[in-house]
C-alpha cells in the first residue's frame, strides 16, 4: 500500500458542480485518487454516484469546478475530450456493447479507429483480453447470443483493448442474474490486483471490502464519508453512512 | 361406444343453442348482417353459374365437401391436419363460409377474366387494322396462298373468286411470322383448309375498292390489343433517344448488370478476397458517372479529330496553348501577401497554443479562434490567389500547365518537410506553419489538377469516332437530355438519381436535425436582431410608409419588427443551433409542400435566381427537384432510426475515444439505417411510382408516352392496355426493390439482439 500512497494524482476534481434544469447533482465534488487506487463508490440511488464517474470520461458535462484527469484538464476542448477518453475505459450496468458488431469487431474497433493499430495487432491483443476474461471461444459471435455475464465481460475486455489507465465501472453487476455477478466480480478483482486505477458504484460490498483501499459514501450530490472498507464498514462516523448501511446489510 | 359414435348421436351432442346464440344471434346487428351475406352469397353463386358453369360448380362441390369434413371433425372433437387448418383459417364461423366462397369464386372470376382479356381473345398483332392487306390470293391445288401485310389469315375459296367481303377464321395464332418482319414486307402465307364456321370466324377481308386485288383485313376480337404497346415498345422504354445511339443504353443496362452479379457474393463475409470486392466497390462508385457519359455523351473537342496523330496534336495543343501575356504583377505585393498568408497561419497557431486550456471555454475565447481562423482562411486564399496571377504570365495564361507545375511543387515540398520535420503531436511555431501552407496548397492545386486532367479526358473520350455506314461519327457524341431521355430510361434516371443523391444528403440533414452544437449566444442572436430592426426602422420604414397605398401596405412597412420575433423563436425552438434550424427548416418545408409545387418551383422559379446567360436543362432541375425533395423525407426517416438507437450505443461509443464521425460512420448509423430499412425502401418505391408526376412539367416519362400511344391514329383508344402493361412493368420494378429489400435485411440483421 505504500507504493500507492507514494505515487501520483491520477484524478484530481476540485469542487465539481452539476446541474440538471434547477437539480443539482453534485454539489461541490472534490476528490483526488492515486495511481493504482482502487475505489468503490456506494450510496442511495439518486446520490449523484454515476453522474459523478461519468463526468469523468465527460459523458456528463460538469457547470463548475475542476477536473484533471492525468494531467490534462477536462474543459469543452475536443482535443483534451478525446484525449482524457482514451485513457479512461468505462464498463457500464447496460453493458452496451455493439449489437451489429461480432465480439472480436466490438473489441477491436477502438483500437483500430482510436489507437490507429493494424488489424492484426488489434485482433491479437483482443483475443489475449478475450482470454483474460475467459471467453476466447466467443470471439465470432455476436452480442445478441450471449448470456448478460459473458456480455460484461466482453465489454470489460472492450474497454482494456484499449489499453487505459483508468478504469470506471458503472453498477456493473446490476443488470445480471446472480449467478452471473460472480463470473464479472472475479475479472474485476483480477483488474484490481493488476494495479489499475478503479472508481467502481457498485451495491457489492463483498467486492468493497476485499479489494477497495477506499470506499466513498454518496448521498445527495455530495460525499459524506470516506474511508478504508475495514473502518467504513466496522465503524461508520456518520448517520447517514449508518442508516445506508443497515438497510443494504440486514435484508 | 358404437353408439356414441353415430351421426345422429353426434349431433345430439352438439349444444345448438350455444351454437346459434354464437354464430347467429349473439346481436342484431350479426343476424341483419348474416342474412345479408346469404342472400349475397347465393345470389353472386346463381350469377357465376350462369357465367361459368363448370368452374362455379367445382368450385361449390370442393367447398361443400371441405365444409361438411370440417364441421364434422368439430362435432366429432377430432380434427386432422387439414380439417384443422381449415376450421382455423376459413370455416371458423357461418359468415366466414360464406365468404370463402365468395372469395373464391371472385377471384377465379377475376383470374379467367383477366385470361381471356389479355391472352386468350386478345390480338397481338403490331400492325394496325387498317394496314393489314391481303395481296395477290391465289389457289395452289387445294391450298390457298396470299401475301399479307403481316398477319396470317384463313380464307376460303369463294371468297377470294368472288372477291366480296367475307368473314374468315383467325388463325394469327397458328402459324408463326417473325416479328420482326411484320409491317415491312409482305408475308407469304399458306393454308390448305376451308374454315369450318365462317360465321364465328373473326377476321374479315374487305375488299379495297381502289384495288381489287387488294383486300383489307380487319381483326374482329374482344380482348386486348396489345399490337400498340407491342408496336410502341422501344419509344415506351426511351422514348425519342437517338435511335442510332441505343447501344449507349444497352450498354449502360450491360455495365450494371456485369456489376450485378458479383455484388451478389463478393459482398458476403465469406468471401475470401478483398481486392476484389475494393473493386466492384470503386467501379460501383464509378458506375454513376460512366452510364452518364454514355447517356449524355460529352461535346466535341474543340481540335480536329481525323486521325490519332491529329488527337494528340489536339491535346498537346489545349495543354500548351500560350498567349502572349506581360507581366503584370507586382512582385513585391505578391511577396507581401504571401508573407501576410504565413504570418496569419503562425498567429492562429499561437493563439491556439497559449491560451491557457482552463479559459478556452470562454466566450471571448471562442470569438478569439472563429476570427482568428477565418482571418488565415481568407488571407491563404488571397495570397494563393495573388501567387497563381503572379505566375500566369510566367507561364503564358497557361492554367494547366501552371497546375501542374505548382501541384508537383507543393506535393513534393509536402513530402520533403514531412520527411525532414515528422509530425509530432501538439506541435508547434514554423513547422507546423510550413506544413499547413504546404498541405492547403497541395489540395487546392491537386483540384486545378484534377479539373485539368478530367477536362483533357473529355476531349479523349469526345475524339473517339466510330463509322456507321461510310460515315464517320462520334462515339459518345453529345445527346441533349432534355430531347431525348424520356419513357422508362428517365423514370430510371430520375429514380436512381434521386436514390443516390438524397441518401447522403438525407443523412446529413437527419444528422443536422438532431444536432447539439452550442449554438449562436442569445444575448448575440438578441443583439443582432435589434440592430437590424433599428436599422430597418430608421432607413426602410419611412420610405415604406410614403409609398403605401393603404393600410396593408402601411402595416407591412413596419416588417423589421418581426426581426426580433423571429430571433426569439430561432432562440426558443433551436437555443441558437443554426445546424439543427436549418435542417428543421428545410424538411418541414418540403414536407409541407407538395411534390408537384417542387417541380414547379424548379420549373418556373429557379431560373430567376440564376444569374442572366445561365441556363440549366429542364431535365437537369427536374433530377435535383426529386432528390431535394425526397431528401427531406428520408431525414425523417433515418432521423426515426437515429432515435431508436439506445443512449448506452453513444456512450460506450464516446467512453471508447471515438471521435463524432467515427461514431456514426460505424456505430450509429448501421444500426439506424437497419432499422429503417422498410421505411426507405416504402419512399424509393413511393419515389419509383411519382416519377410520373413529370409528365406536368413537360417531360415524358413511361405514363407520358403510353398516353401518347392512345392518340396516334392506328391505335387510338388503345388506352387500356397500355395501363395494364405499365402496372404491371411498376410493380415488377417494385417487387425487385422490395426483394432485395428483404435481403439485406436479413444480412444486416445477423446480430440481431
Amino acid at each position: 500500500m505504500t507504493t500507492k500512497a507514494d505515487a501520483q494524482d491520477i484524478i484530481i476534481c476540485h469542487d465539481v458542480h452539476k446541474w440538471y434544469g434547477d437539480f443539482q447533482a453534485l454539489k461541490g465534488f472534490s476528490l483526488t485518487v492515486k495511481a493504482g487506487e482502487v475505489i468503490v463508490i456506494i450510496g442511495p440511488s439518486g446520490s449523484g454516484k454515476s453522474t459523478f464517474i461519468r463526468t469523468i470520461n465527460r459523458l456528463e458535462e460538469h457547470q463548475q469546478g475542476e477536473i484533471i484527469v492525468d494531467g490534462i484538464l477536462l474543459s469543452h476542448d475536443v482535443r483534451n475530450i478525446a484525449e482524457i477518453r482514451r485513457e479512461v475505459g468505462m464498463v457500464f450496468q447496460q453493458f452496451n456493447l455493439f449489437p451489429h458488431l461480432t465480439v472480436l469487431e466490438n473489441v477491436t474497433l477502438a483500437p483500430i479507429h482510436v489507437r490507429k493499430w493494424s488489424r492484426e495487432r488489434a485482433e491479437e491483443t483482443a483475443m489475449k483480453w478475450l482470454n483474460r476474461v475467459g471467453i476466447p471461444e466467443q470471439a465470432n459471435k455476436y452480442p445478441g447470443q450471449l448470456s448478460g455475464g459473458q456480455q460484461q465481460r466482453v465489454a470489460i475486455a472492450r474497454t482494456l483493448a484499449m489499453e487505459p489507465k483508468i478504469l470506471l465501472f458503472d453498477e456493473p453487476t446490476s443488470a445480471l442474474d446472480p449467478e452471473m455477478i460472480k463470473e464479472v466480480l472475479d475479472v474485476m478483482r483480477d483488474l484490481a490486483q493488476a494495479g489499475y486505477t478503479i472508481l467502481a458504484v457498485t451495491h457489492e460490498m463483498g467486492f468493497a471490502r476485499e479489494v477497495a483501499d477506499r470506499v466513498i459514501f454518496m448521498a445527495s450530490g455530495e460525499i459524506v464519508e470516506q474511508n478504508t472498507p475495514q473502518n467504513f464498514f466496522a465503524n461508520p462516523k456518520e448517520d447517514r453512512t449508518r442508516q445506508f448501511l443497515s438497510q443494504i446489510l440486514h435484508h | 361406444m358404437n353408439e356414441r359414435s353415430s351421426p345422429l348421436n353426434l349431433l345430439r351432442s352438439v349444444d345448438w343453442n350455444r351454437f346459434v346464440a354464437e354464430h347467429i344471434t349473439k346481436s342484431g346487428l350479426l343476424t341483419v348482417w348474416l342474412v345479408l351475406l346469404t342472400a349475397f352469397t347465393v345470389n353472386f353463386i346463381v350469377g357465376r353459374l350462369a357465367a361459368a358453369p363448370l368452374t362455379t360448380f367445382i368450385v361449390l362441390i370442393i367447398w361443400t365437401v371441405t365444409v361438411s369434413l370440417t364441421v364434422l371433425s368439430e362435432v366429432r372433437h377430432k380434427h386432422s391436419p387439414l380439417t384443422w387448418w381449415l376450421r382455423n383459417n376459413l370455416y371458423n364461423s357461418i359468415t366466414n363460409i360464406l365468404i370463402t366462397v365468395v372469395l373464391v369464386l371472385g377471384i377465379l372470376s377475376v383470374i379467367f377474366g383477366l385470361y381471356r382479356y389479355a391472352w386468350e381473345t386478345a390480338s397481338f398483332s403490331r400492325i394496325p387494322d387498317t394496314e393489314r392487306r391481303a395481296d395477290s390470293p391465289q389457289q395452289i391445288g387445294d391450298e390457298f396462298c396470299f401475301n399479307v401485310g403481316g398477319i396470317n389469315a384463313a380464307v376460303s375459296r369463294t371468297d377470294i373468286v368472288n372477291g366480296e367481303q367475307q368473314c374468315f377464321l383467325l388463325t394469327s395464332q397458328s402459324t408463326d411470322v417473325n416479328p420482326d418482319i411484320i409491317g415491312r414486307e409482305p408475308v407469304r402465307v399458306c393454308f390448305d383448309e376451308l374454315p369450318d364456321d365462317p360465321e364465328n370466324g373473326e377476321s374479315c377481308f374487305e375488299n379495297r375498292t381502289d384495288d381489287p386485288e387488294f383486300f383489307v383485313v380487319t381483326n374482329q376480337f374482344e380482348g386486348a390489343n396489345w399490337g400498340g404497346v407491342a408496336a410502341n415498345m422501344t419509344t415506351m422504354m426511351v422514348f425519342r433517344y437517338n435511335r442510332d445511339e441505343l447501344w449507349r443504353v444497352y450498354a449502360s443496362l450491360v455495365l450494371v448488370v456485369i456489376l450485378l452479379i458479383p455484388s451478389q457474393f463478393v459482398y458476403r463475409d465469406s468471401f475470401p478476397d478483398k481486392r476484389l470486392r475494393h473493386l466492384v466497390t470503386v467501379l460501383w462508385f464509378l458506375s454513376p458517372i460512366l452510364i452518364f457519359i454514355l447517356l449524355r455523351g460529352v461535346r466535341p473537342p474543340p481540335f480536329p479529330t481525323d486521325s490519332a496523330s491529329s488527337v494528340v496534336r489536339g491535346l498537346l495543343a489545349e495543354l500548351f496553348t500560350w498567349e502572349a501575356t506581360r507581366l503584370g504583377n507586382n512582385l513585391v505585393n505578391t511577396l507581401l501577401f504571401i508573407g501576410g498568408a504565413v504570418l496569419a497561419v503562425w498567429l492562429n497557431q499561437r493563439v491556439y497554443q497559449h491560451i491557457e486550456v482552463s479559459k478556452q471555454t470562454s466566450l471571448g475565447w471562442q470569438i478569439l479562434r472563429l476570427t482568428t481562423d477565418f482571418l488565415m482562411v481568407v488571407v491563404v486564399v488571397l495570397a494563393l490567389r495573388r501567387f497563381v496571377l503572379m505566375l500566369l504570365p510566367l507561364f503564358r495564361a497557361n492554367f494547366n500547365l501552371l497546375a501542374l507545375v505548382l501541384f508537383i511543387l507543393f506535393a513534393l515540398g509536402w513530402w520533403l518537410w514531412n520527411r525532414r520535420f515528422p509530425y509530432v503531436e501538439g506541435e508547434s511555431g514554423w513547422s507546423a506553419t510550413v506544413r499547413t501552407v504546404l498541405r492547403v496548397g497541395f489540395i487546392i492545386f491537386g483540384v486545378m489538377l484534377a479539373y485539368t486532367v478530367v477536362t483533357l479526358l473529355g476531349y479523349v473520350l469526345g475524339s473517339l469516332s466510330r463509322t456507321v455506314d461510310g460515315v464517320s461519327r462520334p462515339l459518345l457524341g453529345y445527346v441533349d437530355p432534355s430531347v431525348n431521355w424520356g419513357g422508362f430510361l428517365l423514370t430510371i434516371i430520375i429514380t436512381v438519381f434521386a436514390l443516390v443523391v438524397s441518401f447522403p444528403l438525407g443523412l446529413v440533414l437527419a444528422l443536422g436535425r438532431r444536432s447539439q452544437i452550442h449554438g449562436i449566444p442569445a444575448w448575440l442572436t438578441y443583439g443582432v436582431a435589434l440592430i437590424i430592426m433599428a436599422w430597418g426602422l430608421i432607413t426602410l420604414t419611412p420610405d415604406g410608409l410614403a409609398a403605401a397605398r393603404n393600410s396593408t401596405e402601411r402595416i407591412l412597412a413596419y416588417w423589421p419588427i418581426a426581426v426580433p420575433i423571429l430571433a426569439y423563436f430561432f432562440q426558443r425552438s433551436f437555443n441558437g443551433n443554426v445546424v439543427a434550424a436549418f435542417s428543421t427548416l428545410y424538411i418541414e418545408f418540403i414536407r409541407g409542400i407538395p411534390l408537384i409545387a417542387v417541380l414547379f418551383l424548379t420549373i418556373t422559379l429557379f431560373p430567376i435566381l440564376l444569374p442572366p446567360g445561365v441556363e440549366i436543362l429542364n431535365t437537369w432541375r427536374v433530377l435535383w427537384g426529386f432528390a431535394l425533395f425526397s431528401a427531406a423525407y428520408l431525414a425523417e426517416n433515418v432521423r426515426g432510426g437515429l432515435q431508436a438507437i439506445p443512449k448506452g450505443q453513444y456512450e460506450a461509443a464516446d467512453s471508447l475515444g471515438l471521435n463524432t464521425f467515427d461514431k456514426y460512420r460505424l456505430i450509429i448509423l448501421p444500426q439506424a439505417i437497419r432499422i429503417v430499412i422498410p421505411a426507405l425502401v416504402g419512399q424509393f418505391i413511393g419515389l419509383f411510382k411519382d416519377t410520373t408526376l413529370v409528365a406536368i412539367v413537360g417531360l415524358l416519362d413511361i405514363l407520358g408516352v403510353a398516353n401518347a400511344i392512345s392518340a396516334q391514329p392506328q391505335w387510338l383508344g388503345v388506352r387500356r392496355e397500355a395501363y395494364l402493361f405499365l402496372a404491371a412493368l411498376y410493380f415488377v420494378g417494385s417487387a425487385i426493390m422490395v426483394a432485395y429489400s428483404r435481403r439485406l435485411e436479413q444480412r444486416m440483421g445477423l446480430g440481431e439482439r
